[in-house]
C-alpha cells in the first residue's frame, strides 16, 4: 500500500433541484505525500469544500478515483478506516461540536472507534493538553469562544490520531489572534508530529507557511507549485487574488539584487534575514 | 447574555447540586409518586414545606421562583374552576344549570397544591443539575431498553445534542429577533396580523439555519466514524457517595412511612 | 456643533441582581460627527455589541445618554423608531434572511417604513446596484439558490434600502473573500463621498486602515481609547495590547525599528516598505565604503 493521498481524475456533480448538472470539480488529479503542508486556495464557490469532502470519503467522486493510503474511498468496506486516518475540521465552529462538554466532544471519536476505557482517557488528557484546552475541560461549548471552539474541534479530530488533516476554512470565522493561535498550533502538528495537513482557505496570507499549494478556480487546478512559485505567477491576479504582501517584497527586493533564500515564510523570519544581511 | 430563565441550571456548591443525578431522579420520581398518591393535607403541606427548605438550602432563588409560579396563575386557576364546577357534591354556588360544589372546590384546592409541589419539584432538579448530568442520569435508567433492542443510545445521542443546542438555539433567536427588529418588525404590534408576520420573520430564518446545522453536525459526526455506542467516559463519571445514600434513605422514609400515614389518617 | 451620535456616561448591566450579573459597559463617552467613519475595536464580549445595540433603540440606557441624530434614545417613544435613522447591519445578516424573493427581502425594511410601493421598488433596485448585484431577474430569485457571500450581499442591501443616516455594521467582513470584502469598502467609500455616517466593527486595522477617520477601542465594558488612527500607531503600548492584525507594511518597518534601524515608519503600502528597507541598505553600504 502506497502511503499518501491520490486524486484520479476526479469529478464531482452535484443535482441542483434533479433537473441541471452542475460540476463542481472536473477532473482534478494531484497527490499529496505524507508529511506534506499542503494549501488549497480559491475564491467562494471554486470547488475548494467538495474536494475536503472527497478526501475524507464524505462524498464520492461520480468519476475518477480518490485513495488514500492506497484505499479506494468509494469501497464502503474501507470508510471507517478512511474516515479515521483523514481528519476533518470543518469552518463553523458551532455547528460541528456535538458533546455538551468540551471532555465528552473529544472523546466522541475515540469512543466510536471502541477503544478502551484507559486508552480514551489518555488520549483526551494529550488532545487536551496539545491543544492548550485545560481550563476548558468540563465547559459547555456554548461557553467558549470561536477561537476555543475551534481549538475543541481540532483536539477532537486529533484524538482519533489521524494521519491527514483536513481543514475546510477553520479560520474563516475566528478573530486574527485565534487565526494565528489556530495557525500555530497546525504548524506545529506537522513538523512535531508528523500530521499531514491540508489547510483549505480563500486568503493567501493564510497560506504562508505550506510547503506546496493548489489553487482551484471554478472545480479545476489553476495552479500548482510552492508558494513562491504559484505568488510569482501573474495569472494569480485574474482570479482576484493578491499576492501576500511577503511575497511581494520578496520580488522588489530580488530585483534590487537582494537575494531572500526559499525556506523564509514568514514576516519575523524575512527580517531577521534582511538584519543578518545589513 | 439575557436574563435568567426558569428552569436554567445555576451554578452551586450546596449538598443537593453534589448529590448523583441518578439520586435526584429517583428523589423527584418518588417526590412524584407520593404527591400523586396522597390526598392528605398535612402530608402535601409537609412536602411543600420540605421543597421550600430544599430551595433555599441549594441556595435557589426563591421570590423567582415564586413569581414565575405566578405567571401559570390562570392554568391554576382553571384547574380549579373545572374541578369546583366538574365534582359532584354539595353546591355552594349555582350557575345557569351548573353548580360549583364543596367537594370539587377541596379536590381543586388539593391538585394545585399537588400542581405546585410538582413544579417545585422539577425546578429544583432542572436548577441544581447541568443538563449533562442530567442526561447522563436518563440514560443510566435506561440502559436495562438496550438489551430488549431498543435504540437507548440513540435516544440518548438526540437527547444530548438538544441540551447542546438549547443554548444555541435561544441565543440565535434573540438575535434574529433583534435583527429584525432593525429593519422595523413590530413584535408589540396590536394587529395580531403584524404580531404574526413578525414572529415569521423570526422562525423562518431559525429553522433553515436549523436545517444547516443540522446537516452541518451529521457531516462532523460521520466524519468522526459515529456509530451506536454506549458513552463510556461519560458512564464513568457517575459516582454514589455517602450522602447520596442519606438522600436516598431521607426520601424512601418520607415516601413510604408518609403515604401509608397519610391514607391512614384519613 | 454636536455630533450625530452623542454618548455621555452611559453604562449598562444585564441581568441586574442575578447571579449572573455583567457589567457590560462602564461610563462610556463618545460622539460621532456626521460624514465620519468610526472603526469600533475590541476583544470577544468587551461590549461592542451592546454599545452599538444602544444606537438603534435595541437597547435602551440604564445610566447615562445616549442622542442619535438628535434623538434621545432613552425616551421608549422616540427610541422605537430609532431603527429609521441608524441601520444595524448584524453579523452574518445572511443568516437573517426570510422572505420567498430577494426582491422582498430587500424591500421588508422600506415596506415597514410604510412607504408607496413605487418608492419601495426604487429603493430596492437602487440599494442592489449599491451592493453590486445588477444581474436581471436577480431580484425574483429565491435567495436560497445565491451563495453564502451573494446572500450577505442581498441583506445589506435589504439595510441599505431603508437608507439610514447611520449605518452600523457588526463585523460585515468576516468569512467574505477578497472580492466580498472589497464590496464592502465599496459601499463604505461611496458613503464617505456623500458625507453619510458609518460605524463598524472590525477585528483587523488592515481590513479599514484605508477607510477610517477614528477609532474606538472597547475593552471589559471600558473605552480605553478614542481618536485618530495616526494617534493609536504613536501609542505602542496600545498596539501591543491588542492583536489588530496591523497591514503587514507596518509590521515590516515596526519590526526594523525595534531592532533599533532608523527606518520611516509613516508609510502607507509594501512598496513603500521595500522601498525603505532597499534605502537603508545603501545607506549602510555607503557607510562601510567611506568608514569615515
Amino acid at each position: 500500500m502506497s502511503a499518501g493521498i491520490e486524486v484520479v481524475n476526479a469529478t464531482k456533480q452535484y443535482n441542483v433541484f434533479a433537473l441541471e448538472k452542475i460540476d463542481a470539480l472536473r477532473d482534478i488529479s494531484f497527490s499529496i505525500r505524507k508529511g506534506e503542508y499542503v494549501g488549497l486556495l480559491g475564491m467562494n464557490g471554486s470547488g475548494k469544500s467538495t474536494l475536503a469532502r472527497l478526501i475524507n470519503g464524505l462524498l464520492k467522486p461520480t468519476e475518477g478515483k480518490v485513495y488514500i493510503n492506497g484505499m479506494d474511498t468509494a469501497d464502503p468496506a474501507n470508510m471507517l478506516e478512511i474516515r479515521r486516518l483523514v481528519g476533518m475540521v470543518f469552518q463553523n465552529p458551532d455547528n460541528q461540536l456535538i458533546c455538551p462538554i468540551v471532555e465528552e466532544e473529544i472523546a466522541f471519536g475515540p469512543e466510536n472507534l471502541e477503544l478502551p476505557l484507559e486508552e480514551i482517557r489518555r488520549r483526551v488528557d494529550w488532545a487536551i493538553h496539545i491543544c492548550g484546552l485545560e481550563e476548558k475541560r468540563q465547559h459547555a461549548p456554548h461557553l467558549l469562544s470561536g477561537g476555543q471552539k475551534q481549538m475543541a474541534a481540532l483536539a477532537s479530530v486529533l484524538a482519533m490520531l489521524p494521519e491527514y488533516l483536513v481543514l475546510d476554512e477553520p479560520t474563516s470565522m475566528l478573530d486574527p489572534q485565534s487565526r494565528r493561535m489556530l495557525l500555530k498550533q497546525l504548524y506545529i502538528l506537522n513538523q512535531q508530529e508528523g500530521v499531514t495537513i491540508i489547510l483549505i482557505s480563500h486568503n493567501p496570507e493564510e497560506l504562508l507557511q505550506t510547503d506546496r499549494l493548489i489553487v482551484l478556480d471554478q472545480g479545476s487546478i489553476f495552479l500548482e507549485g510552492t508558494p513562491r512559485e504559484v505568488y510569482a505567477n501573474a495569472k494569480l491576479k485574474d482570479l482576484g487574488l493578491d499576492a501576500p504582501s511577503l511575497y511581494q517584497l520578496i520580488d522588489q527586493l530580488e530585483l534590487n539584487q537582494f537575494s531572500v533564500p526559499e525556506s523564509i515564510k514568514s514576516i519575523p523570519e524575512l527580517v531577521k534575514h534582511i538584519c543578518q544581511e545589513l | 447574555m439575557g436574563g435568567m430563565k426558569l428552569g436554567q441550571y445555576i451554578y452551586g456548591d450546596s449538598m443537593v447540586h453534589k448529590l448523583d443525578p441518578r439520586t435526584k431522579i429517583i428523589c423527584c420520581t418518588l417526590a412524584v409518586i407520593s404527591v400523586m398518591v396522597s390526598i392528605n393535607w398535612y402530608y402535601l403541606f409537609f412536602l411543600l414545606l420540605l421543597m421550600v427548605a430544599i430551595i433555599i438550602s441549594s441556595r435557589l432563588n426563591l421570590k423567582f421562583i415564586l413569581k414565575s409560579m405566578y405567571q401559570i396563575k390562570t392554568f391554576l386557576l382553571i384547574t380549579l374552576l373545572f374541578q369546583a364546577f366538574l365534582t359532584p357534591g354539595q353546591a355552594v354556588l349555582t350557575i345557569g344549570t351548573i353548580s360549583m360544589t364543596r367537594e370539587g372546590l377541596i379536590l381543586g384546592s388539593i391538585n394545585i397544591l399537588r400542581l405546585i409541589i410538582l413544579f417545585m419539584c422539577s425546578l429544583i432538579l432542572l436548577m441544581t443539575t447541568t443538563p449533562m448530568k442530567l442526561s447522563t442520569g436518563i440514560e443510566y435508567f435506561l440502559q436495562p431498553l438496550g438489551k430488549l433492542n431498543m435504540p437507548v443510545h440513540n435516544f440518548t445521542t438526540i437527547l444530548s445534542i438538544s441540551f447542546r443546542f438549547l443554548p444555541t438555539l435561544f441565543e440565535e433567536a434573540t438575535i434574529i429577533k433583534n435583527a429584525q427588529k432593525s429593519r422595523g418588525s413590530e413584535f408589540d404590534s396590536p394587529q395580531l396580523m403584524v404580531k404574526i408576520k413578525s414572529y415569521a420573520a423570526v422562525v423562518i430564518p431559525l429553522f433553515e439555519a436549523s436545517l444547516s446545522r443540522a446537516a452541518d453536525l451529521g457531516e462532523a459526526m460521520d466524519s468522526r466514524c459515529y456509530t451506536s455506542h454506549p458513552n463510556q467516559l461519560r458512564m464513568n463519571s457517575l459516582k454514589m457517595k455517602g450522602q447520596d445514600v442519606l438522600a436516598l434513605l431521607f426520601v424512601s422514609v418520607i415516601v413510604l412511612a408518609g403515604v401509608p400515614i397519610s391514607i391512614l389518617m384519613k | 456643533m454636536p455630533g450625530v451620535i452623542e454618548i455621555d456616561h452611559l453604562f449598562h448591566t444585564y441581568a441586574k441582581g442575578s447571579p449572573y450579573e455583567v457589567e457590560a459597559l462602564k461610563d462610556i463617552a463618545l460622539s460621532v460627527d456626521q460624514g465620519e467613519f468610526l472603526g469600533l475595536f475590541g476583544p470577544n464580549g468587551s461590549g461592542k455589541s451592546t454599545l452599538i445595540q444602544h444606537l438603534n433603540g435595541l437597547i435602551r440606557p440604564q445610566k447615562g445618554s445616549v442622542t442619535v441624530c438628535g434623538i434621545d434614545a432613552s425616551n421608549p417613544k422616540l427610541s422605537r423608531d430609532l431603527w429609521k435613522n441608524a441601520g444595524l447591519v448584524f453579523q452574518y445578516p445572511e443568516h437573517q434572511i426570510f422572505q420567498i424573493s430577494v426582491y422582498d427581502e430587500v424591500a421588508y425594511g422600506p415596506r415597514n417604513l410604510k412607504l408607496p410601493e413605487a418608492t419601495v421598488k426604487e429603493r430596492v433596485y437602487e440599494a442592489l446596484q449599491q451592493v453590486g448585484l445588477i444581474q436581471e431577474n436577480i431580484a425574483h430569485l429565491p435567495p436560497v439558490t445565491l451563495s453564502g457571500g451573494m446572500r450577505r450581499r442581498v441583506a445589506i442591501a435589504g439595510m441599505l434600502a431603508i437608507q439610514p443616516e447611520i449605518l452600523i455594521l457588526d463585523e460585515p467582513m468576516a468569512g467574505l473573500d477578497s472580492a466580498g470584502r472589497n464590496m464592502i469598502l465599496d459601499i463604505i467609500k461611496k458613503r464617505q463621498e456623500k458625507h453619510e455616517t458609518t460605524v463598524m466593527i472590525s477585528h483587523s486595522l488592515k481590513e479599514i486602515m484605508t477607510i477610517t477617520d477614528k477609532i474606538a477601542i472597547l475593552d471589559s465594558g471600558c473605552l480605553v481609547f478614542n481618536g485618530k488612527v495616526k494617534d493609536l500607531l504613536n501609542k505602542p503600548e496600545v498596539l501591543a495590547q491588542y492583536p489588530f492584525d496591523l497591514p503587514e507594511y507596518l509590521q515590516i518597518v515596526y519590526e526594523f525599528a525595534d531592532k533599533g534601524f532608523d527606518i520611516k515608519t509613516n508609510i502607507s503600502s509594501i512598496r513603500e516598505a521595500g522601498e525603505e528597507i532597499i534605502k537603508l541598505q545603501k545607506e549602510l553600504e555607503q557607510l562601510r565604503i567611506s568608514p569615515a
